[in-house]
Order: C-alpha cells, then sequence, then structure tokens
C-alpha cells in the first residue's frame, strides 16, 4: 500500500515539564507519546479537546516549532521540523502554520493600536511593501472574519470587546494566506453566534481555499459541529481519536462521556443532577502508573490503577482503556466502593445517546 | 423587592482624537432590577453591553465611560441611595458589603507576586474592623473550606493554581464579607467544562445557602439554563427581551432571542448553521428605531423609524419589539 503523502505527522511526540511545588518535584509528561497524522490534499478540521492542563497547548507549541519536544517527530510536508536552523526556512515554516492564540488580550500590546500588529505581520512576512496594498490585504483577511479595517483602525485593544478582538486575532492569522491553522482555543471568549462566525469560516476555508485547521477547544457542541476528526486529551494522553461523529456523538470512554455530559445544554428543563466529581490536582493525575482517569472513573478495577491502558481499536477509533469492550457492550459494572459517579455515568447508555 | 435598580440608564464612551468626539452608547437607556433571592442572568451578544451595564451597575464608571442619564439606586436595608450621585466614600462604603462583583477574566486579577492569604489580608483591610493575622487566615480558611476549597491554597501563588482555582478563590473573596447581591462577568468563560460545572455549583450552592442574589453575566446559553430564574436580553446597549428562564427558553418572543435561542450548535446535529446574517450595529453611530432591524428576517417600516418600548406582555415577561406592542420608546433626558 503506497503511503499517502501527509501534511503533518506527528509521532511518538512527547514533552516532559518538571513541576515544583513547595519542595516536592514531580515530573510530568503534559505530552505523552501522541501520535497522529494530518492527509495532504484533504483539508480537515482536527479538534483536540480535554480538561484544561491536559496537554493541549503544550502540543500545539511543539507543533508551532515554539517549544522543543522531549522526544518524537514532527514532520511537515517531509521536513523535520525540530531541525529547522536557517531564519529563511523558519520563516517560510511560520508563514505556512499559523496561530491563533486563546487570549486575544496576550495577542495584542494593549499600548499599540490594534491594527499595528496586523500590518507588522504583512511585513514581516514580506507580504507587500507597498501601504495601500497592506491595506487592502488586511481588510480582507479582516473582512473574512467579521471585521473591517475602517472599524478597526485607530483603536486600542481594550476599545475592542473581547469577542471583536479575538475576530482581529483570526484575521492576522489568515494575512500569510497558511495551509495549516493552528488555533488554540480561539472562541473561548465568544459567545455563540460568533463562535458559530468563527467556526464557519474555519469550515469555508477549509472548503474553498484548502487550509487545514487544528481546532482546540473546550466547546463540545462547536467541535463536533465542525470537525471531521478529533482526539480527546487526558493529562498529556490521547484516550479517544477517531471520527467527531462516533467519538462524541457516542463516546466510549469514561472521561470522554463525562465531557460530554458536563456541556451545559441549552434547555432549563434539562439540568445536571448531583455534583461532579472534580479532578484532584493535575500533578496527582499525571502521577498516576495506570490510567490517568482512575482517581474519577466509575468502571475503575484493579488493572487501572496498576498499569497503564492500552491503545485499543475498537468501532472505528483508538480508546485508550482496559475495558473498552465491556463498557460498548453495557457489560461493565461501575465500582462499588467510592463516592457515587456522575450520573450520566451510572446508566451505561446516557452518555451514547446522540443529541 | 428590588435590591438594585436602574432607571432609563445611559452609559456611554466618549472619547476624543484628532478633535472628533466619539460616542459609543454601550449602555443605553437601560431599566431593570435586581430582586431579592434570585439569580439573574444578563445574556447577548459579544460588544452588546453588558461589562459596562455591569460596571455602572457597580458604580465603577471612569472615563471615558459617563453616565449621561437616568441613574442607579440600591436599596440598603430599606433605604435607596443613589449610586450615580455617590461619592466615592459613600461608594466603597456600600460596596463589598451590599454589591460585590467578580470581573470578566477575573482569574488574571489575583495578584501574581503575593500569596492569596495575602490577596484576602489586602482585601480586607480597609474594609472590616482589625484583625489579627491569625484571626483572618482563619476566617479566610472556613470560608473556603465551607465553598469547598482546601485551605492551603491560601499558601500558594496564583501561578500554583489552576484556572478553575483561581476563579473558584475570587469567588471566594467576593462572597467572603456576605455582600447582598453579586455581580459575576463571565465567570466561566474560558474554563473546561467539567471545571465550569464546578463553578456553576458552588455559584447556585452559595446563593441557595445565602439567599443573595447573584447576577450573572455571560453569553452561554447553557449557563444561563442552568443556573438563573431570569434572563435579561441585551441587543446593542438595549434591553430586548427580559423574562422567567423558564419562558425565555420555551417562547422567546423577541426575533433575536428567537435566533439566539434557536442557532446553538448540539452535539448529534452537524446540519449546516448560517451564522446571523450581518454584524450588529456600531453603537458609536447615530441609531434610531430598533437596533436589530438590519438582521431581523420579520423587519417593519416602522421599525427603522423609532425604538420599541420594553413592555409587559405576560407574567414576567417583557418584551421591545413592534411585532408584540406599538409602543415607543421614551428618551431619558
Ligand atoms: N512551561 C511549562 N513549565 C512547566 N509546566 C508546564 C509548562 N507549560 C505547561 N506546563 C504544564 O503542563 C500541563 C499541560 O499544560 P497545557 O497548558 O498544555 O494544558 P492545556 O490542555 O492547554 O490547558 P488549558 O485548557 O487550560 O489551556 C499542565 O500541568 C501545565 O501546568
Ligand atoms: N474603553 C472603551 N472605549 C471605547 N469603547 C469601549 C470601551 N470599552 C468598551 N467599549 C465598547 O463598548 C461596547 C460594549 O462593550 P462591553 O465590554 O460592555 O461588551 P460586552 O457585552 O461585555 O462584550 P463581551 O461579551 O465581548 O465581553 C463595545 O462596542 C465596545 O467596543
Ligand atoms: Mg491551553
Ligand atoms: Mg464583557
Amino acid at each position: 500500500m503506497p503511503e499517502q503523502a501527509s501534511l503533518l505527522s506527528v509521532k511518538e511526540l512527547s514533552r516532559v515539564f518538571i513541576l515544583r511545588s513547595g519542595l516536592t518535584r514531580t515530573r510530568i509528561a503534559a505530552v505523552n507519546r501522541v501520535s497522529f497524522e494530518l492527509a495532504a490534499g484533504r483539508p480537515e478540521i482536527f479538534s483536540i479537546v480535554g480538561e484544561s492542563g491536559s496537554g493541549k497547548s503544550t502540543l500545539a507549541r511543539m507543533l508551532l516549532g515554539l517549544l522543543e519536544p522531549s522526544e518524537g517527530k514532527i514532520i511537515y510536508k517531509g521536513r523535520d521540523v525540530t531541525a529547522i536552523r536557517r531564519r529563511r526556512d523558519r520563516l517560510a515554516f511560520m508563514k505556512e502554520v499559523q496561530p491563533v492564540f486563546q487570549n486575544p488580550f496576550d495577542t495584542f500590546n494593549p499600548l499599540k493600536k490594534v491594527e499595528t500588529y496586523l500590518y507588522e505581520t504583512v511585513y514581516n512576512f514580506g507580504m507587500t511593501d507597498n501601504v495601500r496594498e497592506a491595506d487592502r490585504i488586511i481588510d480582507d483577511a479582516l473582512r473574512a472574519a467579521g471585521l473591517s479595517l475602517v472599524e478597526v483602525k485607530g483603536r486600542y485593544p481594550n476599545e475592542l470587546s473581547g469577542g471583536q478582538l479575538q475576530r482581529a486575532a483570526v484575521a492576522r492569522a489568515l494575512i500569510t494566506q497558511p495551509s495549516l491553522i493552528i488555533a488554540d482555543e480561539p472562541v473561548s471568549m465568544m459567545d455563540a453566534s460568533l463562535r458559530m462566525s468563527v467556526v464557519n469560516l474555519f469550515k469555508e476555508l477549509k472548503e474553498r481555499l484548502g487550509v487545514t485547521v487544528i481546532y482546540i477547544t473546550h466547546d463540545l457542541a462547536t467541535a463536533y459541529y465542525v470537525s471531521d476528526r478529533i482526539v480527546v486529551m487526558l493529562r498529556g494522553n490521547v484516550v479517544e481519536q477517531g471520527p467527531v461523529e462516533k467519538v462524541l456523538a457516542a463516546p466510549l470512554h469514561p472521561y470522554t462521556r463525562l465531557l460530554k455530559e458536563s456541556v451545559p445544554k441549552p434547555d432549563p428543563k434539562d439540568k445536571w443532577e448531583g455534583e461532579v466529581k472534580l479532578a484532584t490536582s493535575e500533578g496527582v493525575e499525571y502521577a498516576r502508573a495506570g490510567c490517568k482517569f482512575a482517581g474519577r472513573c466509575p468502571y475503575v478495577q484493579d488493572a487501572c490503577i496498576r498499569e497503564a491502558p492500552p491503545d485499543v481499536e475498537f468501532d472505528g477509533r483508538i480508546v485508550k482503556c482496559h475495558r473498552v469492550e465491556e463498557i460498548a457492550s453495557g457489560t461493565a459494572q461501575p465500582a462499588q466502593n467510592g463516592s457515587a459517579p456522575p450520573e450520566a455515568l451510572r446508566s451505561p447508555k446516557a452518555g451514547s445517546q446522540a443529541g | 423587592m428590588s435590591l438594585v435598580r436602574a432607571e432609563s440608564l445611559k452609559a456611554y464612551y466618549i472619547t476624543k482624537a484628532y478633535g472628533v468626539e466619539r460616542v459609543v452608547k454601550a449602555v443605553d437607556n437601560v431599566t431593570l432590577e435586581v430582586r431579592e433571592n434570585e439569580i439573574l442572568g444578563i445574556a447577548g451578544e459579544s460588544g452588546c453591553g453588558k461589562s459596562t451595564l455591569m460596571k455602572t451597575l457597580l458604580g465603577i464608571v471612569q472615563p471615558p465611560l459617563t453616565v449621561v442619564g437616568g441613574r442607579v439606586v440600591y436599596t440598603v436595608d430599606g433605604k435607596d441611595v443613589d449610586v450615580t450621585a455617590a461619592s466615592p466614600q459613600e461608594l466603597e462604603g456600600v460596596r463589598w458589603r451590599h454589591v460585590s462583583y467578580v470581573p470578566q477574566g477575573s482569574m488574571n486579577v489575583l495578584n501574581p507576586v503575593r500569596r492569596i492569604k495575602h490577596t484576602f489580608r489586602d482585601f480586607v483591610a480597609h474594609r472590616v474592623q482589625r484583625m489579627s493575622q491569625a484571626e483572618l487566615v482563619k476566617w479566610a480558611a472556613e470560608h473556603l473550606k465551607s465553598l469547598g476549597l482546601p485551605p492551603e491554597v491560601l499558601n500558594a501563588y496564583p501561578h500554583q493554581l489552576s484556572g478553575g482555582m483561581k476563579q473558584r478563590v475570587t469567588i471566594a473573596l467576593a462572597t467572603l464579607l456576605k455582600p447582598k447581591v453579586i455581580f459575576a462577568d463571565e465567570p466561566t468563560t474560558a474554563l473546561d467544562v467539567i471545571v465550569q460545572r464546578g463553578v456553576i455549583q458552588l455559584l447556585s450552592r452559595i446563593q441557595r445557602e445565602e439567599k443573595n442574589s447573584l447576577v450573572l453575566v455571560t453569553h452561554d446559553m447553557g449557563v444561563h439554563a442552568h443556573l438563573t430564574h431570569r434572563i435579561v436580553i441585551m441587543y446593542a446597549g438595549k434591553v430586548i427581551e427580559e423574562g422567567s428562564t423558564a419562558k425565555i427558553f420555551s417562547a422567546p418572543q423577541h426575533p433575536y432571542t428567537q435566533y439566539l435561542i434557536g442557532s446553538l450548535p448540539v452535539i448529534g446535529d452537524k446540519e449546516y448553521r448560517v451564522s446571523a446574517p450581518g454584524n450588529p450595529p456600531r453603537l458609536d453611530r447615530p441609531l434610531t428605531g430598533c437596533r436589530f432591524v438590519d438582521r431581523c428576517p420579520k423587519a417593519m417600516p416602522q421599525c427603522r423609524q423609532a425604538a420599541p418600548a420594553l413592555v409587559e406582555t405576560g407574567k414576567d415577561h417583557k418584551v421591545a419589539c413592534f411585532l408584540v406592542s406599538p409602543e415607543e420608546e421614551k428618551e431619558s433626558a
């Protein structure tokens, strides 16, 4: 079978940090042996979801060449990203792979007008030297993101609302006409209608311009709506990955089920019952030898605490769980001891219903 | 009984650049009340003026923000206090005891170089009778414990805490002096869904136990559905609908609210959802008529001439739309 040309190939990628709290030092693998492929010539929207502190941004920063991996490889269009040394090659790579970050208030310097950063991007990447042409490029990008240059011109970041500023950040990423956009929680500050306009914008970029988008988010509803494939991260590990119609509509990993169940449904008649069991400190979960979810999982068994679960190929996806077959067939019995699991997890079917 | 009232409130950002005055009508003729023992939600698109309204209700009005009309009234121990006319000293007296707030992006307002217990100390320094460090730590620890937070966080620096933990600490600060009304501006935005669920549980527990009032500003309709009793819908600086949470979700009357509720994506449905046609109007331009007219599928000629008044259409339900009532909005002075 001929190997498909890939746009981005991530192989066994890891990144280790040392966390200090007080006198204790903990070694955590914020990204632990993560692998996936994005095919060339087949643009897609690839979502990465998971709780806070599960390694999503660490992964994104490595993909953007902003952080050195501890182990593993990142191959972009056949080139090892971590081996790029020359300034010109780095610039070319940065032009191809553009970031959109989480907090627009960090992206934009509060003391500079919003457009300054947009012009800087145009000039730094050598898009043009001509001011009028720069205006046009910037206005096009802003319009693609639902703004315009006249609206933005002369204004400082604090004169725009959070949502308006984030659209300006998306516009900035569009300036260099990239092949891959890595958007780290681009809509977390936005309201539903702007979220829809940004994810629809990603859809359009994918369909019209063939741009692939890595969409990192906490918002499972838009992730479901917009993406083709999804990976679910838990404390550095990908615990479930596959087509979004399977992973989110009918999640198998108990952690994916908990995530899905925790999305507040816009319906006052359908509220949660019972209290959710929050994660103990991140460090504790990272330090677990076995499954990182063992402390919260309703189906936990001895094996889960002792050994890290294998990647099991099941029903068109990959699930990192010792008990995936039993959970899928509904025969897994929740553990009796410990505090009560969240109600969605008590019934094996509740989490797997679509809608 | 109402605890906080806005009467025909107008709060504009007025700036001058190159001799040209720019006026952003962020809060434009808003009347509303916060009642005793309720969770009131304020919803609406980004930039519609939610944070500005909240700041004005709190009396945190600094240039370029200016109150150009109407007033804000607190009812403290049965007496009315006009916040818009109060001196900074008078305001300081009622803030934190009568009202307190959790500002937008508040996870980032904790002083990064001070331990949490010192932030607690700074916070109570001018507001409570003198107290020893030990007493203070004990008080703060008890308060944190009642909110389900481990007392160890008092010794931590902000960077050692997760985003959700920091947010819960800021909620703990805002509730320490047992205020009657707590304003929270996007307290769960940018938190992951599980931590958000924890924060929602926390806020709802505080409100149930203290029987105080909570004003929750967020654009997340899911959070409104789970937490609030009543909802005020804002659009382009104006309140366009107000009602019980059940009503707003089951029978929204304003076309904008209908759109807001109807366009939410749900897991399991991949059908293409059109983003709202067009954008909300710019608030720095002269505006007449209904602010939603350019995006409204049911716009009538009348809608361009005057703004509709917010009128009662049923029990605890108000709408500003000519489809529902022909009454025009009265301007405040
Ligand atoms: N530079 C760093 N030094 C030490 N630890 C770090 C560093 N960057 C990240 N970490 C740790 O790595 C883990 C993963 O962090 P990361 O920011 O990648 O998570 P995330 O999934 O992006 O979270 P969020 O949803 O909050 O953005 C966390 O425990 C974090 O504290
Ligand atoms: N300092 C300022 N100077 C001028 N205009 C401002 C200023 N702050 C906010 N605005 C404008 O006032 C309007 C209302 O802003 P506000 O922050 O109240 O909106 P919001 O509803 O809280 O939005 P978000 O959901 O994005 O937080 C926006 O059009 C914004 O651009
Ligand atoms: Mg992150
Ligand atoms: Mg706001």
